[in-house]
């Protein structure tokens, strides 16, 4: 995004607003836009934000690679790939009619970026680039997949530096390889330069258990309390297998 | 995505913070969706979340009746309530509408099992937060993050909380001026007012504190244009 000069009544609401950091006053008292580091999230166009309505999109925003900014941080963009709105699938939402994760096997969301620090593609690619070897399976329906490099995991070197507020990767795997997947996502995390969100899909075992907290407890991980639970109301119910 | 996951308790917890999603399942039951989401729709106006947004809204908020008019096969529906026994209503009444859309509920676990329990539902998958990795010396202190959390997708600004508390300290802004600030930028309408209320009160309390008084590039001073 940008600020039209003309516009800009210096009021300075935005600022703060900008979840990228990427308002800054210049010396004549208006307020400009650092688009490298802009997110393109569309916070700013609402009227909340700026009432003037100063705010109009970066040059080349329609284009490849800017438009990728949009899709993995504008949360009312739809991926024409997947026509699913978000930056990721229906993941445990619709696992009861989709069967993403059935039983034995267990999920991660490895969300990139947050809580709000945002993340680049070279990111990203790190971590694809390390899981792929691993020989997890990437979950399909996902808007990073299509972007990925299927063989080698990587992304493409022209949207290493585009800058999003978050990409979720989501992977699925035998339940027995959690240590070794985490062992994983945990060294490459510290060789990334930002934050991750990680979550973990399990289906209730037939008593209504989760036997994978267990097994986290022995990891010496211990869930933070916030989960979400698929209520099994979906129909029709995913094949078990 | 998780957009309604990895919320954290400091000052509040999420014993009142039930986030309902019901999901069209893309391509297998969201042919034909529409009247059953409409269904689905009039379940929580009866009931009541204390907020709701709409996927695809570029207004602050829209009415009920309107959101009704724009529903279609894909829509989903988000709210939230902070009341276990809404909650439970809400999806005891659903599994009575037999309507087979695929329902979730976050929110803390044992809290969201118990509903479960309460509504005769037996859950069929969990997705748990199991928290942030990385490079978390970026990261602003809790206080702050127990806000912006509310918005899974990050439109919440560390800035504007640090902002808002600010003024609130001062008395430059009410609670409830505060409250409305921090929940516009979630289109989603799943950010929980009553606990910012809650921290904002304990905020008032406990006078002096300041919340970390980080940069906000170059407007430290200035005043947001609400409340010149």
């Amino acid at each position: 995004m940008k600020i039209e000069p003309e516009k800009c009544i210096s009021c300075g609401n935005c600022v703060a607003y900008c979840p990228a950091r990427a308002i800054f006053g210049g010396s004549d008292g208006t307020f400009a836009v650092n688009e490298d580091v802009c997110f393109e999230c569309g916070l700013c166009r609402y009227a909340f934000v700026c009432p003037e309505g100063a705010f109009i999109e970066s040059v080349g925003m329609g284009e490849m690679p800017r438009i990728m900014r949009s899709l993995f941080s504008d949360p009312n963009t739809t991926h024409k790939s997947t026509m699913v709105p978000g930056r990721g699938t229906e993941e445990s939402k619709t696992n009861d009619v989709t069967g993403q994760v059935r039983r034995g096997e267990t999920g991660l969301c490895i969300e990139l970026g947050r809580p709000g620090i945002g993340c680049c593609f070279k990111d990203v690619s790190l971590m694809t680039e390390c899981l792929k070897n691993t020989g997890v399976s990437f979950i399909s329906g996902n808007p990073l997949i299509t972007l990925m490099d299927k063989k080698s995991g990587r992304f493409p070197e022209y949207l290493s530096e585009e800058r999003i507020l978050s990409a979720i990767i989501e992977i699925v795997f035998k339940e027995e390889y959690l240590e070794s997947v985490l062992e994983v996502i945990f060294e490459t995390g510290q060789r990334l330069d930002t934050v991750f969100s990680l979550s973990l899909i399990s289906r209730f075992d037939e008593r209504g258990g989760l036997a994978l907290l267990n097994q986290l407890e022995n990891l010496g991980i211990k869930p933070s309390g916030s989960a979400k639970v698929n209520m099994g109301l979906g129909f029709p119910p995913a094949e078990e297998g | 995505m998780t957009h309604t996951l990895h919320r954290i308790e400091v000052k509040t917890d999420l014993k009142a913070d039930f986030i309902f999603l019901c999901t069209p399942a893309n391509g297998i039951n969201s042919r034909g969706a529409t009247p059953k989401l409409l269904r689905i729709l009039e379940i929580l106006q009866d009931v009541g979340p204390v907020n709701m947004g709409f996927y695809g809204s570029r207004e602050e908020r829209i009415s009920m009746e309107s959101m009704k008019e724009r529903l279609h096969d894909n829509s989903r529906l988000r709210c939230l309530f902070d009341s276990r026994s809404k909650m439970t209503e809400v999806l005891r009444r659903i599994k009575d509408e037999d309507a087979g859309l695929s329902i979730a509920v976050t929110g803390s676990l044992p809290e969201v099992l118990a509903v479960a329990r309460e509504a005769g539902l037996t859950p069929h998958t969990a997705n748990l937060s199991l928290g942030v990795f990385g490079k978390t010396e970026l990261l602003p202190p809790d206080e702050i993050m127990e806000v912006t959390t509310m918005c899974g997708h990050g439109m919440i600004s560390f800035n504007l909380v640090r902002e808002t508390f600010e003024f609130v300290r001062k008395g430059l802004m009410t609670v409830e001026e505060a409250m409305v600030k921090l929940d516009q930028p979630c289109t989603c309408g799943i950010v929980n007012s009553g606990r910012i209320r809650e921290i904002l009160e304990q905020l008032i309390r406990d006078s002096g504190t300041s919340f970390d008084g980080g940069e906000t590039d170059g407007r430290q001073d200035i005043p947001s244009g609400d409340f010149n």
